[in-house]
C-alpha cells in the first residue's frame, strides 16, 4: 500500500479518536448557522426594503395616471401639481441583492441601495433618501458577525487548531528520528498528514458552509461552487501555513505560537497596514467637503439662473404653450447646474478612482483580504458593484432628462397611454460574467499564490536541511 | 553489510567523528562503548542519512547512504533510546502503521499479532491504546517491527536504557534471535556487561575516534570494565 495513503489513513484515525475534533466541528457548525441566520435576517429586511421602494414607484405611477384620467380636465391642467407634465415623472432605481447576500450581513449598507429620480433633481442628490447613516443599526452591525467574518477570521483558527502540531507533535515526543528512519520522505509525511487534515477539517467546513447557504438562500450551483472552491483554497492556505511553521518549530508550543502569529499578521495586521497604505497613497475623498462643494455649485447655478431671469425680458407666448415656459427655464437651470456639478465632482471622482485602483492592488497583500473581497463580490456587497449601480442610476437620470426634453420640445403632455404603454424602467445590469469571474479569479490567484510560496519555501527548507536537526 | 570508510563529521569546529572505518558483517553484533559525546549516536545518524558526513562514506549493503538514503533505510531497522508510539492507537495499529511504512507485505491482523507476541507483547495489551504502555512495552512493539521487517541491518541506540532487568534480558534474547537470523547489528550502549554477553565485537570510542575493537569473548567482564575505565580515564589524562 502506498506510504502516503497509510500516513493519511492513520492520521485520520488519530484525529477521529482525538477529543478535539468533534467540539471543533460543532463550534464551527454553530457559528456558521448563527452567522447565516444573521445574514438571512438582514437579507430579508433588505429585500423587503427594496420591494417597498418598487411598490412606491408603482403607486406613484398609478396615482399620476389616475390623476390624468379621472381628475384632470383641459382647463385646469395645473391643478394637480403638474402631474400632466413630463417634468413630474418619478422613478426609483434599485440595486437588487446579489446571489449570495447572506454571506455578508449589512456590508452593502455602506452604499445606497436605491435612487430617487426626477427629471430636474440634481444628480448628486438622487441617493440621498437611501443613504444609511452611521447611526443605522445595520451599518453599525455590518460584518460584525456574518458568514464572511466566520470564514475569513474563524475558518483559519479552526484549521490551525487542528493542524498546528502537524509535525511538531512527533518532534516534541521524539518520534521524528524513528519515523524518518522508515523509507518514507519527510515531504511525504507532511503532505499526507496535511491531506488528512484537509479531508477532516477543510472539507467538512466547506460542506457545512454550502449546507447553510443552501438552507438560507436560493443560490445557483455556480455561485455555490465558487464559494466552495474559494473557501477550500483559503482553508488549504492555512493548512499550508501550519505545515510550513512545523518545518521550523521544535515543539508544539512553538508551532502554536507561530501559527497564531501568522494568523494575527495575515488576518489582522496586514489588512490594517494595507488600509493605512491605501490612505497614504490615495486618501479617501471627504464626503463633507464634497457635499459642501456641491452645495456651493448648486447655489451658484441658482444665483446665475436668477440673474438671467431678472435680466431677461419676460414675454409670454400667445397662445400659451401646453407646458409653461418656466419649466423650460428650469430645465436650462438644471443643465447649467449639472455642468457645474460635473466639474466640481471630477476631482473627487479622480481621487476615488485612484483609491479604488490601489485598494484593488492591495488585495494581493494578504489571502485574507483577497478572500474577503471575493466573498463580498459573491454576496453582491462589493464596492465595484455599488459604484456600477450608481453610474447606471446616473445614466438613467440622463435618459429621463432626455425623454423630458423631448416632451418639452414637442410641447407634449403626459397621457394615461404613456403610463399604460410603459414608462422607462431602471434595470440594473450586472458586470459581464467574464469581468466578474476575472475578479474572483484574481482573488483565488492571490490565495493560490500565497499557498504556492509557502510550498516552495517549505520544499526549499526540506532540500537545504535534513529534516532531523543536526 | 554496515560499512564506513574514513567517515568523519564536524559540527562547526567540533570534530564529532574522526575517520571511522567499520565493517559489520551479517550475523555480527558490534557494540560501541563510550562516554556521552564519544560519537556513537553520530555514527548511527550518519548510517541513517540523517546527517551529511564531512568526509568519508557510509554504506549499507553496498549502497551509499548519501546517494540513496531511502534504499539504505529500506534495509535498516533503527531503534532509538526512546521509542514513542502514537498514544491514540493500539499497539497493533502502531505496528500496522510502521510496518506499512516500511513496506512489509501482508500485514494481516493475524501476522501483526504473531509478530507482537513473538516480541513479547502480552496478548491482552495488543488492542490497548499505546498511550498506556510502559517503556519496555514500547520497545517490544519496536522489536516486533524489526521482526516484521526482517531488516538486514539493525541500528540500536542505547536500546535498553531505562528498562528493568527482566525487560532488558528479554530484549537481548530477541536481539540474539535477530543476529541468528543473519542481521548485522550496530548497538550503542553504556551497559558493558550486557554488551559483552551479546556482542560479537566490541568497540571503544572516545572523542569521535574508535580507540580499539576486539572480540567480546576475548575479555572477561572484569577485564572489559578495567579496559573501559582505563581508556576513558586516558581521555582525561590526555
Amino acid at each position: 500500500m502506498n506510504a502516503a495513503f497509510i500516513v493519511m489513513r492513520t492520521e485520520a484515525l488519530r484525529m477521529a479518536r482525538g477529543r478535539w475534533l468533534l467540539p471543533l466541528w460543532l463550534a464551527f457548525i454553530a457559528l456558521c448557522a448563527y452567522a447565516a441566520w444573521e445574514g438571512a435576517t438582514w437579507s430579508t429586511q433588505r429585500g423587503a426594503a427594496l420591494a417597498a421602494i418598487q411598490d412606491e414607484q408603482r403607486e406613484v405611477h398609478q396615482m399620476r395616471r389616475n390623476q390624468i384620467v379621472n381628475e384632470l380636465t383641459p382647463d385646469n391642467k395645473s391643478r394637480y401639481g403638474g402631474a400632466i407634465y413630463a417634468t413630474a415623472m418619478s422613478f426609483r432605481a434599485t440595486l437588487p441583492q446579489g446571489e449570495l447576500p447572506v454571506l455578508s450581513a449589512g456590508r452593502a449598507e455602506g452604499y445606497p441601495m436605491a435612487a430617487k429620480i426626477f427629471p430636474f433633481v440634481a444628480s448628486n442628490t438622487i441617493f440621498d433618501d437611501y443613504m444609511a447613516g452611521m447611526e443605522n443599526p445595520a451599518v453599525m452591525a455590518a460584518g460584525r458577525f456574518d458568514l464572511a467574518f466566520v470564514l475569513v477570521w474563524l475558518l483559519p483558527l479552526l484549521v490551525l487548531a487542528g493542524s498546528f502540531d502537524l509535525w511538531s507533535f512527533e518532534r516534541e515526543r521524539g518520534m521524528e528520528p524513528w519515523l524518518l528512519a522508515q523509507p518514507v520522505s519527510p515531504a511525504c509525511y507532511l503532505l499526507a498528514k496535511a491531506a488528512a487534515r484537509a479531508l477532516l477539517l477543510v472539507g467538512p467546513a466547506v460542506l457545512v458552509l454550502v449546507a447553510v447557504l443552501c438552507f438560507t438562500v436560493a443560490a445557483g450551483p455556480a455561485a455555490l461552487l465558487q464559494v466552495a472552491v474559494l473557501s477550500t483554497l483559503y482553508g488549504l492556505f492555512w493548512l499550508g501555513l501550519a505545515a510550513f511553521v512545523n518545518l521550523f518549530a521544535q515543539s508544539a508550543a512553538q508551532a502554536a505560537l507561530g501559527c497564531v502569529a501568522g494568523w494575527l499578521a495575515l488576518v489582522v495586521l496586514v489588512p490594517a497596514l494595507a488600509l493605512g497604505l491605501a490612505d497614504l497613497l490615495a486618501p479617501p475623498s471627504s464626503p463633507a467637503e464634497r457635499t459642501n462643494a456641491l452645495r456651493a455649485m448648486a447655489m451658484q447655478a441658482r444665483a446665475e439662473a436668477r440673474q438671467q431671469a431678472d435680466g431677461a425680458a419676460r414675454s409670454e407666448r400667445v397662445p400659451a404653450p401646453n407646458i409653461p415656459d418656466n419649466l423650460r427655464r428650469r430645465a436650462l437651470e438644471v443643465e447649467r447646474g449639472e455642468q457645474l456639478i460635473r466639474a466640481a465632482v471630477q476631482p473627487y471622482r479622480t481621487q476615488d478612482e485612484r483609491r479604488l485602483y490601489w485598494m484593488a492592488l492591495l488585495r494581493a497583500s494578504s489571502p485574507a483580504i483577497a478572500f474577503q473581497d471575493a466573498l463580498e463580490r459573491l454576496a453582491g456587497a462589493d464596492a465595484g458593484r455599488a459604484l456600477r449601480f450608481q453610474d447606471q442610476a446616473h445614466a438613467f437620470l440622463l435618459d429621463v432628462r432626455r425623454l423630458t426634453q423631448r416632451y418639452l420640445e414637442q410641447d407634449r403632455l403626459l397621457t394615461a397611454a404613456d403610463y399604460d404603454h410603459g414608462m422607462p424602467r431602471f434595470v440594473h445590469r450586472e458586470a459581464p460574467p467574464a469581468e466578474r469571474l476575472g475578479a474572483l479569479g484574481f482573488d483565488a490567484g492571490v490565495i493560490a499564490l500565497f499557498l504556492l510560496v509557502l510550498l516552495a519555501a517549505g520544499a526549499r527548507r526540506l532540500r537545504r536541511q535534513t529534516f532531523h536537526t543536526e | 553489510m554496515l560499512r564506513t570508510h574514513a567517515l568523519s563529521k564536524n559540527f562547526g569546529a567540533h570534530r564529532a567523528l574522526d575517520g571511522l572505518d567499520l565493517d559489520i558483517a551479517p550475523g555480527e553484533i558490534f557494540c560501541m562503548l563510550g562516554a556521552n559525546g564519544a560519537g556513537k549516536t553520530t555514527i548511527i545518524k550518519l548510517l541513517l542519512g540523517f546527517l551529511k558526513p564531512t568526509s568519508g562514506q557510509a554504506l549499507v549493503d553496498g549502497i551509499d547512504v548519501r546517494a540513496d538514503p531511502a534504499a539504505a533505510r529500506r534495509r535498516l531497522f533503527y531503534l532509538p533510546e526512546q521509542v514513542a508510539l502514537y498514544g491514540e492507537l493500539s499497539g497493533l495499529e502502531n505496528l500496522r502503521y510502521f510496518a506499512g511504512l516500511a513496506g512489509v507485505p501482508d500485514c494481516t491482523p493475524q501476522r501483526l499479532r504473531g509478530w507482537l507476541e513473538q516480541a513479547g507483547v502480552p496478548p491482552a495489551a495488543l488492542d490497548r491504546r499505546a498511550g498506556s504502555y510502559s517503556k519496555g512495552m514500547r520497545q517490544k512493539v519496536a522489536i516486533a517491527l524489526a521482526i516484521a521487517r526482517s531488516a538486514r541491518g539493525l541500528l540500536l541506540d542505547e536500546p535498553t536504557s531505562g528498562l528493568d532487568p527482566a525487560a532488558s534480558a528479554e530484549f537481548h534474547r530477541l536481539l540474539l534471535e535477530q543476529r541468528d537470523a543473519g542481521a548485522a547489528v550496530l548497538m550503542a550502549t553504556h551497559d558493558l556487561f550486557r554488551a559483552r554477553e551479546v556482542a560479537t565485537t566490541i568497540g571503544l570510542m572516545r572523542d569521535g575516534r574508535l580507540l580499539r575493537s576486539f572480540k567480546a569473548q576475548e575479555l572477561s567482564a572484569r577485564e572489559l570494565e578495567q579496559l573501559y575505565l582505563d581508556e576513558m580515564s586516558g581521555a582525561a589524562g590526555n
